[in-house]
């Protein structure tokens, strides 16, 4: 199976237009191609291919040592040995990859001698076992322990150098559409001689452009659906889908007949340092003004500031800069396309390892990062100081609607005298109050029917129900803290208490609303919850077997998004992927000599031969004509094996008579009754006229 | 076995893939001689068949019977009406159509009024070459009476067994299967016939050389007989004592069994198949002038011998797979000896 003229010439000179190598792909085709000016052909044996093979294999060899060193390598692994951080990991990351791109693309040059050898040989074909330790000890085996040996099948290197070049080609920069096309013609030009003959030229050459065209559109159908596939990344990847990540304002569920279930679904991992316990709570937003049943950041809308990365550290942010925290912990989540809120802990200072694109925070202590669909960063925190802005008037605004029945709440726990600037009596009193006398119902709206047409939800909630979710709790607290002058504001995120050790995950049904209270004399905002504990047992839906299965998902999703967006260190070890491989050709090159002389010795008996005339002088013959690359098909008999390769030019020049040699020996072979001593003696002679008449032919 | 040594005189017989040191007994040399004859006098009209006629005349004297199945016009007719012609023996050429019955073929009891008893009027069965013309335009109760005979070299009607002559040679034509009108032979009865091949479109210079050769008169007016009936039965004999080595007669063996563990194969050749290959082998190996079976007639045969008696599954014969196809793959893979 020959390529056709001139296919790998203009493979090679597209392999070099496109990877920038033009002056050496052109000059490796002529060389290549001008095969078809010289009637000259080489006679390789075996053994000669073998060793073109091993030069090739030190030609790679050298070339990645080349091109590790080109790239860096030595210096950005020994950094990375030196002082293991994220920075000398991605450097050592980015010179892996990068060697093993170079790599690819010279493949095209470092393979060539052994093309090249092939093109100008006679043989037909490669037989794998020269290529192959492994196939030739295992055919070298069978031989001696007189196995049949199998066919040796013949592969023209023509085709999987062409794909080679194509895949080269492949490694350059920008896939740009010249990369299409051209891939698409010479794959053309190299399936139109296989085409299918039942069809008519013309009919194959339209399929062939509707195929193509199709492929075309395809690519671009696979980017549309790919971005269709990403936009719904929401839907299943991303914490956006949770309502409260409107930096905004938060819709809440007060007032309604019931609370909306949210799923099991994992949508933050975390890791801490040392077996330290994890943050309680994971904020997203909060919010300053109420109006039921919207938590909005207030009339000001104040606008998003971008926060800059430090200019060192270009994946380090500073959330409060001068601020330093002692806690620390590995938070894994999911960005929607459009950006989303990261659910931090409380008294954040500075993110770190965090390669998002653009971060932006407001005055509330929300951050909205875009980036890629996953990142994995640590936050640095602890109790004081918050990034938020401080309390103000805003946060005292309670809607006159609710006030009357905060007051009577008020005069009810005796807190009518409560300093603002020494809240923690009345904090106390409060929270006592709603765990002693309230019950967490993920319904909300008991009694609904009984109620007066203009009693709010909340009304309802605190004087007569005594009975809600959180977000009734977290409401009530902060309007009460309002009325008692004690800036307040309204918290949503997530409370994280599901895990153990350093791994804790946090589900979407973890999504929680609490209070933020201003602490005058620090000047910090500090977390403050009145939900009874209950809700946690009483919002997790029951958990099944299912519920394994769906958190086995969960870490295959997350596992796959983590290669998706670079988070993982993989193309870090495709280079120490490549150490094995060149290790066994090392091998392969250095120790195969001395395998031999070991084995040599071991004369291991052929069995007795079962079927008369196997010592047959002819079959020495028959080894030299293998040797020199025309080796006998299985299914082929020994007459159509002449006859075949005996067309050959150069057996042909020759002039070898073996008719007689044949003829005999097919006596030998088949005639029960076998040769006489004489015709025996005959056999024997004219092998070796024969033997002569090929005269130097794959000798060795 | 006393062995001549004649060893000199071989490579000047200029046979260069004959046996050297002993040529063949006389009857041999005597035998390929009225092949020649025969393969002479039919290619007096079939022109550009030589392998067809080689195949026919090895399934002849082998001892077994041919179909020939391709498109009409293709010579199938012709060529078996020149063998016929060419060796001085009883000839019979039954047109199958859809109304044949088998008494057509087999022949009836008529009772006679005058002797007061059943009298056994033979069939056209009853010859030594048998041209069964477009077999597959029968009822299969037809086909099949035939192929019973075939079998079992007898004819039973009404109980009473009649013997059928000892060289009983049937050519059968039949047109491609899927053409209007035919009955598919049955396929379990496939492996009566030895051989089945095509004969195929001739090259156009052999095609034009036909133009001229029948523009006045068809040559196959003209044949006349070559060869008795007696010379054809020595022949067979002769084939008989061609000897096939026991390595042969396991590649033999191998290639037949292949069929039955081959994809896609519903049913594989049976014995019959294996021996239909062996005695069409050694004729051939006498034709070319050898006292023995090498691996290049037995491949020569294969597909001819085996092909049609395997029976593909439907599915992988709605994929295009054929028994054909089943034996070239056998040949490729199936180690020969050398
Ligand atoms: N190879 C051939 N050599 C000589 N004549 C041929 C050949 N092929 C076809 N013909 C001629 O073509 C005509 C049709 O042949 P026929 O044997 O009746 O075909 P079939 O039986 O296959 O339908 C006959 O006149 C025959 O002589
Ligand atoms: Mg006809």
């Amino acid at each position: 199976m020959k390529p056709p003229r001139f296919l790998l010439g203009a493979g090679l000179v597209f392999w070099g237009w496109q990877t920038g190598f033009l002056a050496i792909g052109v000059t490796l085709a002529v060389l290549l191609e001008a095969v078809h000016l010289v009637s000259t052909r080489l006679e390789f044996s075996d053994d000669d291919f073998t060793r073109i093979w091993t030069f090739c294999t030190l030609l790679v060899i050298v070339s990645a040592f080349y091109s590790f060193s080109t790239n860096g390598g030595p210096e950005s692994f020994r950094g990375l040995f030196n002082d293991p951080n994220f920075r000398t990991q991605a450097s050592a990351g980015h010179s892996s990859a990068r060697t093993a791109v170079m790599l690819l693309r010279s493949l095209p040059m470092t393979l060539f001698p052994f093309v090249l050898a092939q093109v100008y040989s006679t043989r037909e074909g490669i037989s794998l076992t020269m290529v192959s330790l492994i196939l030739r000890r295992r055919w070298n085996r069978a031989k001696r322990r007189g196995q049949p040996l199998p066919a040796p099948r013949l592969t023209h290197l023509g085709y999987p150098y062409l794909a080679i070049c194509l895949f080269a080609a492949s490694a350059h920069g920008g896939q740009d559409i010249t990369f299409f096309w051209g891939t698409g013609i010479l794959l053309i030009w190299a399936l139109w001689p296989r085409r299918s003959p039942r069809f008519r030229w013309y009919t194959c050459l339209a399929w062939t452009i509707v195929g193509t065209a199709a492929g075309f559109g395809g690519q671009r159908g696979i980017i549309q659906l790919e971005r269709f596939l990403e936009g719904y990344n929401p839907q299943w990847l991303s914490v956006a889908a949770r309502r409260g990540s409107d930096p905004q304002q938060s819709q809440t569920d007060i007032g309604e007949s019931s609370r909306l279930k949210l799923s099991a679904r994992i949508v933050v991992r975390l890791e801490t340092p040392d077996h330290h316990p994890p943050p309680t709570y994971l904020r997203e937003a909060s919010y300053r003004r109420y109006r039921s049943p919207i938590w909005s950041t207030g009339a000001t809308r104040e606008a998003f500031q971008t926060v800059t990365p430090d200019p060192e550290m270009g994946t380090s942010w500073d959330l409060q800069p001068g601020v330093r925290k002692a806690a620390a912990v590995n938070l894994a989540c999911y960005l929607a396309p459009k950006g989303s809120l990261l659910p931090l802990p409380s008294g954040v200072s500075r993110l770190d390892n965090l390669a998002a694109f653009t971060l932006q925070n407001n005055s509330e202590g929300a951050v909205l990062a875009n980036g890629p669909g996953l990142v994995i960063f640590d936050a640095h925190y602890g109790p004081g100081q918050t990034m938020d802005s401080p309390g103000t008037a805003d946060d005292l605004e309670v809607p006159p609607k609710e006030m009357a029945a905060l007051e009577e709440v008020i005069d009810e726990l005796h807190l009518r005298d409560t300093d603002p600037a020494h809240p923690e009596a009345a904090l106390r009193t409060i929270e006592q109050y709603f765990q002693r006398k309230f019950r967490y119902a993920l319904g909300g709206a008991e009694g609904k029917k009984a109620a007066p047409a203009e009693e709010t939800p909340l009304t309802r909630f605190l004087l007569r129900t005594h009975s809600g979710h959180c977000e009734y709790f977290a409401t009530a607290t902060v309007l009460l803290l309002r009325e008692l002058k004690i800036p307040a504001r309204y918290a949503v995120g997530f409370s994280v208490h599901e895990g153990a050790g350093s791994h804790y995950v946090v589900r979407q049904h973890d999504g929680h609303a609490w209070c933020l209270v201003w602490h005058e004399q620090g000047k910090y905002w500090e977390d403050y919850d009145t939900t009874p504990t209950s809700w946690m047992e009483t919002d997790a839906p029951p958990t099944g077997w299912f519920q394994w299965l769906g958190d086995g998902w969960s870490r295959l999703v997350f596992e796959i998004s983590r290669l998706r967006w670079g988070q993982s260190n993989l193309r870090q070890y495709l280079l120490w992927l490549l150490i094995p491989a060149l290790g066994l050709l090392a091998f392969q090159i250095f120790y195969r000599g001395g395998i031999r002389r070991r084995r040599q010795p071991k004369s291991v008996a052929v069995p007795p031969p079962v079927w008369p005339g196997l010592d047959s002088e002819f079959f020495e013959l028959a080894r030299r004509l293998a040797a020199g690359g025309f080796p006998r098909l299985p299914g082929e008999s020994a007459h159509a094996w002449l006859r075949r390769v005996g067309g050959n030019p150069i057996l042909a020049n020759r002039g070898i008579q073996w008719s007689e040699l044949i003829r005999l020996h097919y006596q030998y072979r088949f005639d029960p009754r076998g040769l006489t001593p004489p015709d025996r003696q005959r056999l024997s002679e004219e092998n070796r006229k024969c033997l002569a008449q090929l005269g130097d032919f794959a000798e060795n | 076995m006393i062995r001549p040594t004649l060893s000199t005189s071989a490579g000047t017989l200029g046979v260069s893939s004959r046996g050297g040191a002993a040529p063949p007994p006389p009857s041999q040399l005597a035998a390929r001689e009225i092949y020649e004859r025969i393969a002479a006098n039919i290619g007096k009209v079939m022109q550009g068949q030589t392998g067809a006629v080689r195949r026919l005349l090895a399934a002849l004297a082998g001892g077994g019977h041919v179909l020939l199945e391709d498109f009409p016009g293709t010579g199938k007719t012709t060529l078996a009406k020149a063998l016929a012609r060419s060796i001085d023996a009883r000839f019979k050429r039954v047109q199958f159509t859809p109304d044949l019955l088998p008494s057509d073929i087999l022949g009836v009891s008529i009772f006679n009024q005058r002797d007061q008893e059943f009298r056994f009027h033979e069939g056209p069965i009853f010859t030594n070459i048998l041209l069964a013309d477009e077999i597959n335009r029968a009822s299969p109760r037809t086909q099949s009476a035939l192929l019973e005979a075939m079998g079992e070299n007898q004819v039973s009607v009404e109980g009473e067994r009649h013997q059928l002559a000892e060289l009983f040679f049937v050519i059968a034509t039949q047109n491609p299967v899927e053409f209007r009108g035919t009955y598919p032979l049955p396929e379990a009865q496939m492996d009566r016939f030895a051989m089945q091949f095509t004969l195929g479109y001739i090259p156009p210079e052999e095609e034009a050389l036909l133009l001229t050769a029948q523009q006045h008169v068809h040559p196959l007016d003209s044949l006349r007989p070559c060869a008795t009936l007696a010379e054809v039965v020595s022949l067979k004999q002769a084939v008989e004592s061609v000897l096939v080595s026991a390595e042969l007669k396991r590649y033999i063996v191998d290639l037949v069994g292949g069929t039955r563990k081959a994809a896609g194969v519903q049913l594989g050749a049976s014995p019959r198949a294996s021996l239909a290959l062996m005695k069409s082998a050694q004729a051939l190996s006498l034709f070319e002038g050898l006292d023995f079976v090498t691996p290049d007639q037995i491949q020569e045969l294969a597909v001819p011998v085996i092909a049609h008696r395997v029976v593909m599954d439907p599915q992988a014969r709605f994929s295009g797979a054929s028994g054909r196809g089943v034996v070239e793959e056998l040949l490729k893979k199936t180690p020969v000896p050398a």
